[in-house]
Order: structure tokens, then C-alpha cells, then sequence
């Protein structure tokens, strides 16, 4: 090892608090790239590889029903692959012992030995054997949460039956890795679950012999993204068994949650070694500037040795480049771990039978390159000085440091009256603009790192407040079987602890505008619905207008229509005849794609008898947790499926309090980081820089505390304009965040509340307080008597 | 001024100026020096402070370029030489030694000397370079650790290890006090007369040119008087 990396590894080791703090910026920042990034590789190949062994399907098409032989018909369309037929329906559960309400999805098995869309992955046991009237495949996810076993006994409520089955086996299935309940928001494993039974069996409890309810079909490859073009000609072939909805893959809902995520993973790759990186630049910038100003007699006395400019330069780079290289490599590393655990995470959170935490050889040279460059960009103006010092220049003793007139000094009368010690921050502060630049810059991304967690949270919490106590105020919803009469609703009313009920009519269709095409839902309201309502931004209920929709605003802007505008709606039920309706008015919709009409209007819209389709209910409080209510409402037997509104309310709440602690923890941590590293290095430098200052002063008699103040002074001066540019930033980081997370279910508004202002504020000025100590040890350390006798 | 190649002369300076631009004004630091520094020779340069001492010796040294003149070294030209050249000729050529030492402090006294050697053709071993200044036994302590006479002892073994043809001494005694001021001055008489090592020294203290072959004194960036001692006074003659 030559002797000048003897005394770079030296000059390293002695300031390795330093060093450290810096390297950490660095490492994280790297660290976030590739965890995030290798998340984004594994859930992707993971995705990809589920896809195809299960075959996924291209398109599934609802129908009321359809003969098995009438498949034929449809195989010869151009475009089309294979398709496959399947009952599926959703049912109600009963388990020993559960009280509250669970439901599921039932789906037939395909007939074996046939190469099945959708195939299902066996975890335990085996399927039900062709003609088995008693066996049931359940889904791996509810088995676990229910804890149930090959063997068990469980009770499907099929076709208004109950059906007891024995559990043959356990299964997951790639058309539903994101498993939600209908209506619902997240998965609930506990509650909702699937259920694969023989085909004999679907027949027999759904009335369905020979027939079946829903086609899933792959398209040819060339068609594999946009599978459209292929199944929209099928539409007019398939109205007469009773079309009910036409879904392409990018708009099937385990699909789109997937994609999303992916597409956040990515988002967020980007942006978080940015700000890292960018701040690791300023302060390595920082360092190095000082580094070689403070080097100068040495460089002089290197480049008189017959030292040249190239190995003078490459001394101080490999300063930085080290840096560069330990946090690079200590980055991947960590990546590597975080993407290790959150393969762990995503696999609660997604049903693969799986996830693989590859180690992808690109990224670890992606973030090493990332790291060398933004330590090398670091290092640049630091190096370049040292580069520009002639040799005769380098040895001349440094120019006294320059101190500016302040802005703030061309307004005497506001100067004068800031006292001595204000004058003076300032005007150490105005010695190196760079300086104030980094300082300032730190602080600025730290706090809009906590800014951006406790945006998260705030808004988070004002959706679930808006939706759960503005917009859906029921406690249980209860979708019925057939359109019912008024029956419905009276029965419920009697039920026991039910406070309020109210029907709803909620009719799926297709929505026509031009070539745009949409599958959905109308809601039919009338002003006595106090349990769902449209609300303004201000929280307002919205009428439901007395002729045409009421649309999210979102859905409006997708479909590209404005108030006034007309559309075509066609029913999936009744008589199915397309309706020209107008679009009434727009509104703010946080949470799903409910577009709302006037019941009366729905009604007339449908024709006969139909009434409620949804009955909702408030209960009184404590009823909730009432046996003999969930009993009595397992007995009714128009009802399809049990809602658990303020389960869902719960469930979002739980998952947002533990997810956002983590994510908080984690962004409040990075804060400290980079706070540390600021801090301690412009502290260190300062202390360096005015060792006589702080001498004499000692000498003068000053305390150590006393100096540390004004060192103290600027440094808040410099973090809480920072923190204050922070709060804006992070805001605005968080409001674009949300934006490219928004999904068509859930579009979370930017909210941040003063008293997170306050909180974001306070932790910069603890932050910067803690790093102060590290810098006040020093000077309580300093032998200024020493430093008082040094020459410069 | 006599032709370079019909003298013996080591370095020869032509019509030397040296001009800084600060700002608006040209300040010109050196006037037409005339200069020749003869192989084997002690040479002394004195003046008040700002006369151009430096600026002549880092002239010398390679480390500068005249603004205008001459400056031939064994009568190669140096002043019209690229930077990479320059880097070259000081690295086989000359020796600095400094006022204020410039040891780095994050090396030892033998680290010290090897950043010189690691880059010379044909350098001393490092410790006996620092055997020779009387420090075999502080080898491995560093600068902080020694005292301002001791520290320069290590750059006067940092630049003679390098077996410079030229060393050039900028206020070699300037922080020391008068007992290793002197000790000092005697290494580098010591070296001029056992090495033959030409020696070109800087001093603001009058007394110590007694000891040279020949001093010039500096006074406004032009040379003011040139000298030859007849006898040079042994260093405890000197009075500090
Ligand atoms: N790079 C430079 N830019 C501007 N002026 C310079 C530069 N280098 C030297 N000078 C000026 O040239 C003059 C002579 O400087 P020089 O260092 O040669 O003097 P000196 O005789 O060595 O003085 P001292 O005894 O104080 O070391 C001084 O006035 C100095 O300010
Ligand atoms: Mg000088």
C-alpha cells in the first residue's frame, strides 16, 4: 500500500463518526433503490411464473347461463385460443363455532386431465374426485386463518341449500392472488375465502345441469395485453344467455391490485435514492471542499515532490469514491435484506405460493454505480480545486476565510437590531453559500421524509373517517339473491338489534360513451338514504338528483364526460334494453366507483318489480357483536351475502396503523440520518475551521456550552428554514405520491395537519439538537490552549 | 549575461519578471532578475518580506513560471516546459524544504520521507535518510509528537532522500528557535559540502548568509546587491 493511502486510510479512521454518518445517507439510499427495485424483479417474476404454469386467464365473462354445448359456437372466433366453462357463484359460510357472517366464492372444477385456465396449486391434500357430491377444496388463505384441515366439515350455503362438505384439500389459484370480499378494501382471510367443488355438485346446487355461468378463455399471444379486440365481437353472441359483465385481465381486480403495487414499487424506487443520493452529494461537497482547503500546504508540498495534478486529484476522489464504494456495497447488502423481509411481507399481503427474494447481479451494480457516481459528482468541486491550485499557489499560506456583508445588511435599521450574536450567525452562515446550501438541503429532505409519512397518515385517516362516517354509514349490508320486494326489507327490520334499514337497488351494467366502454354498477337512491349518500369536498351530503347520475369525478374524466353529457347505460338484468341517461353532476369519490342514480328512476328504468337488491343496516350499539342476530341472518333466506361494513373499517384501520408505523418509523429514521450526517459535518468543519475563535474565546473565558451555542445557533438557523422549505416539499412529495398510487378503488387525498406540522417541525429541532451534542463533545474535548499556540 | 551552454552554471535566469494580476492591477513582483546558481554552490537570498524571495525560489524550483525571461536548467529551458514536464523535472530534480515543514501529520517520520522516495529514480533508503538528519530513533513517531526542529529535521531527510541535483530552502529556520535554527543550518552545510548538493536558501535573517559561498539580496523584485564571502563563517559564529 503506497504511503498516501496510508494516510488517506488515517485521516478515514480519525474522523470515522464522519464518515459513517455520511456513508449511511449513501447507504440508504442504495439500500431503498435495490430493495425496492428487487421487490419490483421478484413480485414481477414471481407474477410472471404464476401466469403461466397456472395459465391465466385473458377475459372472464359473466353470464346468467349457458348451455355447456354452446361453447362450440364461440371457439372458432378469430383471436380466441381455448375457453373454458365454470359455475361460480358467491355463498355464504357456517363453521363450528364462528358467529360472525362469512362468505366466499364457490367456483367448479374443470374436468381433470384437461390442461385447466386458472389451475388451481395444490398445497394439501387433493381435489375432489369428479362426481363427488361431499368434497370441497378450500382456499389455502381461509384454511390457515380458520385453521382448518383435510378432514374437516364445513357448510356452504348453495342455491338457497345448506350443503355440509368434508375438506379434501387445500389450494391457492394466480387469478386470485389479491382476494377480496365484494365491496371490500382489503383481503380478510378470515371472513372471505374460496371454495372448489366438483363440477356434479355445482350443477346439482346451483340448478345449472349442463350449464354454466361463466366462460374464462386465453386469446392468442399477439392479443395477450388487450385481449378487446377479440372479445368484444363475442357480446352480441353471448346476450341471449343473459350477459352480465365482459372482464379483461387489466381490469380483473386480484389483476389490478398486483399491478398497482408493482407500479408504486417502481414509483418510489425512483424517487427515494434521489433524495438520498442528492443530499449525500451536498454534504460530501461539504467535506471535500473543506478537505482540500484545508490540505492545501500538503498538496503544495506533494506537487513540489514531482507529485502530478492526476495522482494529487485521484488521492482526494478515492476519498469520496470510498465512500461511494462502502456505502455502495453496504447499500446492496441491506437491500438485499430488506428485499429478503419484504418478500416475507408481500407474501401476507398477496396469495403466491411463494415469493423468491432473487439477488439480482444489475441492481447491485446499478446501486454501486449510483453510489460511485453520486460520491464522485461529490467530490468534483473539492477535487477540481485542488486540481486548479497551481503548486506555487498551494504553498502561499490560505487567504483568511472571506466574510460576506449579509443581504440582510443593506436593511441597517433591521440589522442593528438583530445584537451582536444574530449578526454573527448570519454572517458565518454567508461565508460559504455551498455550505448553507447542503445544510439547508438536509434538512429540507429530512423533514419532507417525516412529512411524508405523517401525510400518509393523516390521510389515511380522514379517507377511512370520510368514508366510514360520511359516506357508508351502515353497519352490515345484505345483498340479496334475486331483486326482492319490500319484503326484504321488512324482514330485516325485525331482526333483533337493527336500528335502521334501508334498501338499496344496485344494478350492474355496461356504460356506453362513444367508443369508451365500461363495466359498473348504478346505485339507486332516494333522499330518505341516510346509510350511503354522496358527499361534497366539504363533507356535504349530495342529493341524489332527480334524473341522472351522479358520477365520480375520476370515472367522468376517464370516460370523458362533463355534466350534461348523455351515455348509454344496458342493465345485466331485467329486460337489458340500453337507456340514454345523462350525467347530472360529478363529485368527489375517495373510495370504489359507485355512481349513483335516483331509485325511482333505476326502477322505471328496469321495469317490473324490480325493488331493492341491497338491504343496509345501522345496528344499535353492542348488537354488533349479537349471535342471535348473525344466526337469524344466516337464516334469511333471500340473502346472497353478508356485508360486514365496520369489519371493513376495522380491517383498514388495523393494517394502516402497523403499516404506517413501520413506513413512519422507517422515513423518521432516514430523517436522523441525514440530519446526523449534515450536522456533524458541518459542526466538525466549523470547529476545525475557527479552532483560534473558539480558543481565544475559551481564553476569553467562555464555557464550553457557551461556544457550542453559537455553533448551536447556526445550526437551527440553518434546519429550521430547511424544515420549514421541508414542510411544503414533503407535502407536495406526498400529494404526487398519492397521485401515482391512486387506483380506481382508492384515491387517498393529501391532508396534513397542523399538529404534524408542529411534529415534523419539533423532530428537526430534536434532531438537530442530539447532533449538536456529538459536535459539542468535541469542543468540550478540545485542547484550545494547544490550539491557541498552533500556526495556521 | 553569459550564454547557458559556455557556463557551468546549474540554473540560469534571464531577464526574469513575474507578474500577478490581482483584479484591475498587475502587480509585478519580479523585475528583470539576472541569475546564475553554479553547480555545487550555498547560495543565500535575503530581502525584507514581499521583496519576491519566494516567487524566485518557486521560479527555480519549477514550481512557477516566469511571466517573462528565461530560466534555463542545465541548459535545458524549464520556463516553456508543459505542466507534465515540470511535474517530471521536480520530481527528479529538486528538493523543497519549507518554513513550516508541510510534514503530513497523519504520517510517520519514515512515511513522511517515503512519499518522496516511492516517486524518485534513485532515492536513499527512507531510514537512513533520517539517520543522517540524527532521527534513527524517532522513525515512527509522528509529527505531532516531535518537536518544530525535529519536524524540520524529517523534511530536510524528505527532500535529501529524493537525491535532488537542486534544494531549495524557503525560511528553513524561520520557526525555529536560535539553538535548532542552528542545528538545521548545519545539516544543510553538512549536505552542500559531503553530498556536493546545491543549495539555494531563503532567509529573512541577515547574519546566516555568512555562511553561503555567495548572497544576493532582494529589494523590490530586483536583485540590490550580490556578494561573494570570501570567508564563509562556521554556523557557531552566527549570530542569531
Ligand atoms: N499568487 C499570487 N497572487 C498575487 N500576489 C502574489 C502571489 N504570490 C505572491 N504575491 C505577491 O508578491 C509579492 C512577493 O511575494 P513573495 O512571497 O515572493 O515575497 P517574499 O519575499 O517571499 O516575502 P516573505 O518574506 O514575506 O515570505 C507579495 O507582495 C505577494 O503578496
Ligand atoms: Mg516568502
Amino acid at each position: 500500500m503506497s504511503v498516501l493511502d496510508r494516510k488517506l486510510r488515517r485521516e478515514l479512521l480519525a474522523q470515522r463518526g464522519l464518515l459513517v454518518s455520511i456513508t449511511a445517507i449513501v447507504a440508504l439510499g442504495v439500500a431503498c433503490f435495490v430493495s425496492m427495485c428487487a421487490s419490483y424483479l421478484n413480485l414481477l417474476a414471481e407474477r410472471d411464473g404464476y401466469y403461466r404454469d397456472g395459465r391465466m386467464a385473458h377475459f372472464w365473462i359473466d353470464m346468467v347461463r349457458m348451455p355447456r354445448a354452446d361453447i362450440d359456437r364461440l371457439a372458432h372466433m378469430p383471436g380466441i385460443a381455448r375457453m373454458q366453462m365454470r359455475i361460480t357463484y358467491p355463498v355464504t359460510i357456517e363453521l363450528e363455532g364462528v358467529v360472525e357472517p362469512m362468505s366466499g366464492r364457490v367456483l367448479s372444477l374443470p374436468d381433470p386431465g384437461l390442461a385447466a385456465i386458472n389451475d388451481i396449486v395444490i398445497r394439501s391434500g387433493r381435489r375432489p374426485e369428479p362426481g363427488d357430491r361431499t368434497g370441497v377444496m378450500v382456499g389455502e388463505a381461509f384454511a390457515r386463518a380458520r385453521g382448518l384441515n383435510v378432514g374437516d366439515r364445513i357448510t356452504l350455503l348453495m342455491g338457497g341449500n345448506r350443503h355440509e362438505l368434508r375438506i379434501t384439500g387445500t389450494a391457492q389459484s394466480c387469478e386470485f392472488v389479491y382476494l377480496m370480499a365484494p365491496g371490500g378494501l382489503l383481503p380478510d382471510p378470515k371472513r372471505h375465502g374460496l371454495f372448489y367443488i366438483s363440477r356434479e355438485l355445482a350443477e346439482d346446487a346451483f340448478d345449472m345441469r349442463g350449464a354454466a355461468n361463466q366462460i374464462i378463455g386465453r386469446v392468442l399471444p399477439r392479443h395477450g395485453e388487450y385481449p378487446d379486440a377479440v372479445i368484444d365481437p363475442l357480446r352480441p353472441l353471448l346476450s341471449p344467455y343473459g350477459l352480465l359483465s365482459v372482464t379483461p385481465r387489466r381490469h380483473q381486480p386480484s389483476h389490478r391490485f398486483l399491478q398497482d403495487e408493482l407500479d408504486g414499487l417502481i414509483a418510489f424506487a425512483v424517487v427515494a435514492p434521489l433524495l438520498f443520493l442528492g443530499v449525500a452529494v451536498l454534504v460530501i461537497n461539504v467535506k471535500m471542499t473543506r478537505l482540500v482547503q484545508q490540505q492545501r500546504p500538503i498538496i503544495g508540498t506533494l506537487k513540489s515532490l514531482g507529485y502530478s495534478d492526476g495522482q494529487v486529484v485521484w488521492h482526494y476522489v478515492k476519498f469520496g469514491l470510498l465512500i461511494g464504494a462502502l456505502g455502495g456495497a453496504m447499500g446492496v447488502a441491506g437491500g438485499q435484506l430488506l428485499a429478503d423481509w419484504l418478500a416475507v411481507v408481500y407474501l401476507a399481503y398477496f396469495e403466491f405460493p411463494q415469493i423468491e427474494s432473487r439477488f439480482h447481479p444489475v441492481l447491485a451494480a446499478v446501486g454501486m454505480g449510483f453510489s460511485l457516481g453520486a460520491t464522485a459528482v461529490g467530490t468534483l468541486r473539492g477535487a477540481r480545486a485542488a486540481l486548479r491550485l497551481t503548486p506555487a499557489d498551494a504553498l502561499r499560506t490560505s487567504p483568511p476565510l472571506k466574510v460576506r456583508r449579509t443581504l440582510l445588511e443593506r436593511w441597517p435599521w433591521l440589522w442593528r437590531r438583530l445584537g451582536v450574536d444574530w449578526q454573527n450567525t448570519l454572517r458565518n452562515l454567508s461565508r460559504s453559500h455551498m455550505r448553507a446550501v447542503s445544510g439547508g438541503g438536509a434538512a429540507t429532505t429530512g423533514v419532507a421524509m417525516i412529512v411524508l409519512a405523517l401525510v400518509y397518515t393523516d390521510s389515511l385517516n380522514e379517507l377511512v373517517e370520510l368514508q366510514y362516517e360520511h359516506v357508508m354509514l351502515s353497519d352490515i349490508d345484505l345483498t340479496l339473491r334475486d331483486f326482492a320486494g319490500p319484503r326484504a326489507v321488512l324482514d330485516a327490520a325485525n331482526l333483533p338489534g337493527v336500528q335502521r334499514v334501508e334498501p338499496l337497488l344496485v344494478v350492474a351494467g355496461t356504460l356506453e360513451s362513444g367508443h369508451r366502454r365500461r363495466e359498473v354498477a348504478l346505485t339507486g337512491l332516494t333522499e330518505a338514504n341516510r346509510l350511503t349518500q354522496a358527499i361534497d369536498r366539504q363533507g356535504r351530503r349530495i342529493e341524489p338528483p332527480k334524473r341522472g347520475l351522479l358520477m365520480p369525478r375520476w370515472l367522468a374524466e376517464r370516460l370523458e364526460l362533463q355534466p350534461g353529457d348523455s351515455v348509454t347505460f344496458t342493465p345485466a338484468r331485467g329486460d337489458r334494453r340500453p337507456q340514454r341517461l345523462t350525467v347530472a353532476r360529478t363529485f368527489e369519490s375517495f373510495v370504489g366507483e359507485a355512481i349513483y342514480i335516483h331509485r325511482d328512476q333505476l326502477q322505471r328504468m328496469l321495469g317490473s318489480g324490480a325493488a331493492v337488491s341491497t338491504v343496509q343496516l345501522r345496528l344499535e350499539p353492542g348488537a354488533a357483536n349479537d349471535e342471535r342476530l348473525f344466526d337469524a341472518l344466516n337464516k334469511l333466506p333471500q340473502v346472497e351475502a353478508i356485508g360486514d361494513v365496520q369489519r371493513q373499517k376495522e380491517l383498514l384501520e388495523q393494517h394502516m396503523v402497523g403499516a404506517l408505523r413501520i413506513f413512519a418509523a422507517f422515513l423518521t429514521g432516514f430523517a436522523a440520518v441525514i440530519f446526523f450526517g449534515s450536522i456533524m459535518t458541518a459542526g466538525y468543519i466549523a470547529i476545525a475551521e475557527r479552532q483560534r475563535e473558539i480558543a481565544t474565546l475559551r481564553a476569553l473565558g467562555y464555557g464550553p456550552w457557551a461556544v457550542g451555542m453559537l455553533l448551536l445557533r447556526e445550526a437551527m438557523l440553518l434546519n429550521i428554514t430547511g424544515a420549514l422549505i421541508g414542510l411544503v416539499l414533503g407535502y407536495y412529495l406526498a400529494e404526487a405520491s398519492l397521485q401515482i398510487v391512486a387506483t380506481e378503488l382508492v384515491r387517498v387525498p393529501a391532508v396534513l395537519h397542523v399538529r404534524s406540522m408542529v411534529i415534523a417541525v419539533m423532530l428537526a429541532v430534536a434532531f438537530t439538537f442530539i447532533a449538536h451534542l456529538l459536535v459539542q463533545r468535541r469542543i468540550n474535548r478540545m485542547d484550545w490552549l494547544e490550539a491557541l499556540k498552533v500556526k495556521e | 549575461m553569459v550564454a547557458p551552454e559556455a557556463s557551468q552554471a546549474m540554473v540560469q535566469l534571464a531577464d526574469v519578471s513575474r507578474t500577478y494580476r490581482m483584479g484591475e492591477v498587475d502587480v509585478t513582483v519580479l523585475r528583470g532578475v539576472d541569475l546564475a546558481v553554479e553547480t555545487g554552490e550555498l547560495m543565500v537570498i535575503v530581502g525584507p518580506s514581499g521583496s519576491g524571495k519566494s516567487t524566485l525560489l518557486n521560479i527555480m524550483g519549477a514550481m512557477d513560471r516566469p511571466s517573462t525571461g528565461s530560466v534555463h536548467f542545465r541548459g535545458r529551458d524549464i520556463a516553456s516546459m508543459s505542466d507534465r514536464e515540470l511535474t517530471r523535472f521536480r520530481r527528479d530534480h529538486i528538493g523543497f524544504i519549507f518554513q513550516f515543514y508541510n510534514l503530513v501529520p497523519t504520517l510517520t517520520a519514515r512515511e513522511n520521507v517515503v512519499v518522496a522516495t516511492e516517486l524518485a529514480r534513485d532515492p536513499l533508503d527512507a531510514a537512513e535518510a533520517l539517520e543522517m538528519v540524527g532521527l534513527a530513533d524517532r522513525m515512527d513517531h509522528f509529527p505531532g509528537q516531535l518537536s518544530g526542529g525535529e519536524q524540520q529535521r524529517v523534511a530536510v531527510a524528505r527532500a535529501v532522500a529524493k537525491q535532488p541535483q537542486l534544494l531549495l530552502c524557503d525560511e528553513p529556520t524561520g520557526a525555529l528557535d536560535a539553538e535548532t535554527g542552528k542545528a538545521i543550518l548545519r545539516l544543510l552545510v553538512d549536505i552542500n559540502d559531503r553530498l556536493g548538493t546545491t543549495i539555494v536558501a531563503i532567509t529573512h535573517n541577515a547574519p546566516i548568509a555568512r555562511l553561503a559561498h555567495r548572497y544576493l539580496r532582494l529589494g523590490s523584485g530586483r536583485i540590490v546587491e550580490r556578494q561573494f564571502n570570501t570567508r564563509r563563517a562556521a554556523v557557531e559564529e552566527i549570530a542569531w
